[in-house]
């Protein structure tokens, strides 16, 4: 455990060190509604305002459904206030038009998603499908992979989502009930380090807030057909800023006060030939697996990606083109294509090497299905003969009864 | 038993994950306890994770509780599937020998024999703790708050020999829920680790001819065999679960208890059939037979007390669950 004089430990599961993030940043507003496994953390949050740790000024307040609590937060944050919120699987769904818009409004508001798994039918347990509903809304997305890291990219992102080449609504991914639910150790700032994190962090400024009499706007227009397709391009390029800004944060906030996890992090890849991919927790038993495949010989590492959205094409492209093939695994089903989603990320930033590893897409652990170090090194032994997989028009799903 | 027997010494010398298993059921504080002793950890600069997987959201459904304890940062989060150590908290619970090997270790709540229990449970030829958590709560904790999960954190912490008393002791009077709740609750809490701590008794089952109970994975159920939407197309389900293992309160009409005296003349009945028990027990509990009330039916009564709440004439009373299997089995 790090001994530094900017941080003392603190006891807490993932939805806790979410709340506990959300305070240390000093937001101003919460609008919230409960959905098992995310309830606890709005109950945290909740829990800090009564005990004072909030100050008065900040309001928290339950809402009458997801979309009340997200649209109340769409505009509390154009009005000028620091938001956190959070929600997950039918809340997303049932909310979508409200977090939508909240990219297209340029609302840094940060979304604490405890992923579960989507309907039909009906699962309370892990899967991304409900982080992938806004994969192509212009929202940030970074998954996190134990509290530690919920806590990290929280304080990051506020940071990141506010920088005025930025102003985009971040969703901090992670595990539904394995990192929500499993209280562990993590090491916070302590009173001296949140010092230096909230003069960095700085206060919220919105260039055109609702709430400024002197100098008033209108927001939430149309836009018809000569005049939309600009503004969403505008958009699209704020998106580009993301990655350097969020590198820039990681580099400051891994030196003034403690590490923090990259955008893509490696385990064994320097001189691996074959490399599994994977987003979130799934990642302690990637390096299981890596460590069970190396004692046999096979020569493969663990890559795991902290950001999702926007894709890091640059890195994807740095990291992994040396794979002679490479596995990616993910939670969310994918139907009618011929890879999932993360898969078909990876694939098209690669497709235009000269050699291109083939990328073999695997589904796996949905609905909260135990997935084992037996499964991942069963295909990574499939890895070193690509030429049996490479051709597939669909993925592969992994630890279906009498199916694959 | 007063001297600690060593167990998990020297964790710092051990590469692997300790991982541990709490089988109990809703309301007996198994999270609680998983939690409180991840935190013990934690203070001992180990790394340790708690969680848990939940049954049905009622007290009285079976769940479970796992502890992950390293030296070394712990990465995997899944639920894991071999267990170093199993903690029962409630006997009655099935499949308790899942994912056990040969050198598990047990810690089971109950006022028999560790070599007795080892026996009934088929735990194998292990070694095997065990504490009355139960009846320690019930003489230190007011009725209707009579938790064993602290009872069996004292009885647990002697597999762990660098968990001191004095440490769980702290631990106990910092968790924020006791804290909460005031100073009575966190003394009432000390006094049962210290009650669980001392009445540890212990039995090596090793290389004795013990059976272990084998579980047998249910048979998994092919991609194929669904229905479109998994849709349930047999009817009955309900009647075919037995719930009625998770009360904890047992309803009882007061007419079967004082059915002498109704007899005898000296008490009239209180049950005037009204049927609003019937109508508002959700499981479908209440009995009735020619157009009377017969019973309740305890393969499924959850023991939620609606019908004792809702009868306007209070012919339905209740008793603590374990009490009436006590009192069933002496009839």
């Amino acid at each position: 455990m790090e001994k530094n004089i900017l941080l003392r430990r603190e006891f807490g599961d993932g939805n806790y060190m979410a709340a506990l993030a959300g305070v240390h940043a000093e937001i101003q507003y919460s609008m919230d509604f409960q959905i098992t496994p995310d309830t606890q953390f709005v109950e945290h949050l909740f829990d800090f305002k009564r005990r004072g740790i909030l100050p008065s000024y900040v309001r928290t307040q339950l809402a009458n459904g997801e979309n009340d609590a997200f649209t109340a937060c769409h505009m509390a944050s154009q009005c000028g206030r620091r938001v956190i919120t959070g929600s997950c699987s039918q809340g997303f769904g049932f909310s979508y038009e409200s977090i939508k818009s909240l990219a297209g409004s340029r609302c840094p508001v940060v979304i604490i998603n405890a992923s579960r798994t989507t309907s039909a039918p009906v699962n309370i347990h892990y899967g991304t499908d409900d982080a992938y509903i806004f994969e192509n809304c212009g929202l940030i997305t970074v998954f996190a992979r134990n509290p530690q890291e919920v806590y990290d990219w929280t304080l990051l992102m506020f940071k990141v989502a506010e920088d005025l080449r930025v102003q985009l609504p971040v969703i901090i991914s992670y595990a539904g009930f394995d990192v929500s639910h499993t209280v562990t150790g993590n090491t916070v700032l302590n009173e001296e380090g949140l010092k230096i994190y909230r003069k960095w962090l700085g206060k919220y400024v919105r260039p055109n807030s609702l709430l400024n009499p002197g100098h008033p706007v209108s927001l939430g227009g149309l836009a018809l057909p000569p005049f939309h397709m600009d503004i969403n391009y505008a958009l699209m390029k704020a998106g580009e800023n993301v990655i350097s800004v969020t590198k820039e944060a990681i580099k400051y906030f891994s030196e003034t006060i403690k590490k923090v996890p990259d955008i893509i992090n490696g385990y064994k890849t320097e001189d691996a030939k074959y490399l599994v991919v994977s987003m979130g927790s799934d990642f302690g038993t990637m390096k299981e697996a890596v460590d069970v495949a190396r004692e046999r010989g096979v020569k493969v590492g663990a890559v795991s990606y902290a950001m999702f959205r926007p894709f890091p094409v640059e890195d994807t492209i740095k990291m992994l083109k040396r794979a002679k093939s490479i596995a990616v695994f993910e939670r969310c089903p994918a139907y009618g294509r011929r890879m999932g989603i993360f898969a078909s990320d990876i694939s098209t930033s690669l497709s235009g090497l000269r050699r291109k590893p083939p990328v073999m897409s695997c589904i796996s652990g949905l609905g909260g299905r135990m997935f084992t170090v037996e499964h991942i090194d069963n295909i990574i032994d499939r890895l070193t003969r690509p030429d049996e997989w490479k051709n597939n028009l669909r993925p592969t799903w992994i630890g279906v009864n009498g199916g694959a | 038993m007063t001297e600690k027997i060593t167990y998990f010494d020297k964790i710092k010398d051990i590469d692997k994950t300790i991982v541990g298993i709490w089988h109990g059921r809703g309301n007996q504080g198994y999270i609680a306890g998983c939690s409180i002793l991840a935190r013990a950890m934690f203070q001992l600069e180990y790394f340790a994770t708690a969680f848990g997987f939940f049954g049905a959201e009622k007290g009285g459904a079976p769940g479970l509780g796992f502890n992950r304890i390293a030296r070394l940062p712990i990465e995997a989060f899944h639920t894991p599937n071999r267990f170093d150590f199993v903690v029962i908290l409630d006997t009655t619970i099935d499949n308790l020998t899942r994912g056990t090997h040969k050198d598990t270790i047990y810690v089971v709540n109950t006022s028999k024999k560790p070599e007795e229990i080892a026996r009934e449970l088929k735990l194998g030829s292990a070694r095997v703790l065990t504490v009355d958590a139960t009846g320690i709560a019930g003489k230190i904790m007011p009725a209707g708050f009579q938790y064993p999960n602290t009872a069996m954190l004292g009885a647990v912490i002697h597999l762990f020999p660098e968990v001191t008393l004095d440490l769980l002791r702290t631990e106990v009077s910092e968790w924020e829920p006791f804290v909460e709740k005031g100073e009575k609750v966190i003394a009432m809490n000390i006094s049962a680790v210290e009650a669980g701590f001392a009445g540890t008794q212990e039995f090596d089952g090793r290389g004795t001819d013990i059976p272990k109970a084998e579980i047998v994975p249910p048979k998994p159920v092919m991609w194929y065999e669904y229905e479109p939407a998994a849709a349930i197309i047999n009817t009955g389900n309900s009647h075919v679960t037995k719930t009625g293992d998770w009360r904890t309160e047992r309803p009882i009409r007061v007419d079967e208890f004082i059915a002498e005296k109704i007899k005898a003349g000296t008490k009239k009945p209180r049950c005037i059939d009204c049927m609003l028990c019937f109508q508002f027990c959700p499981d479908f509990s209440i009995v009735v037979k020619d157009g009377k009330i017969y019973g309740i039916d305890l393969e499924h009564c959850k023991g939620c007390l609606i019908c004792h709440n809702v009868c306007p004439y209070g012919a339905i009373g209740q008793k603590p669950e374990a009490k009436a299997k006590k009192d069933d089995a002496k009839k």
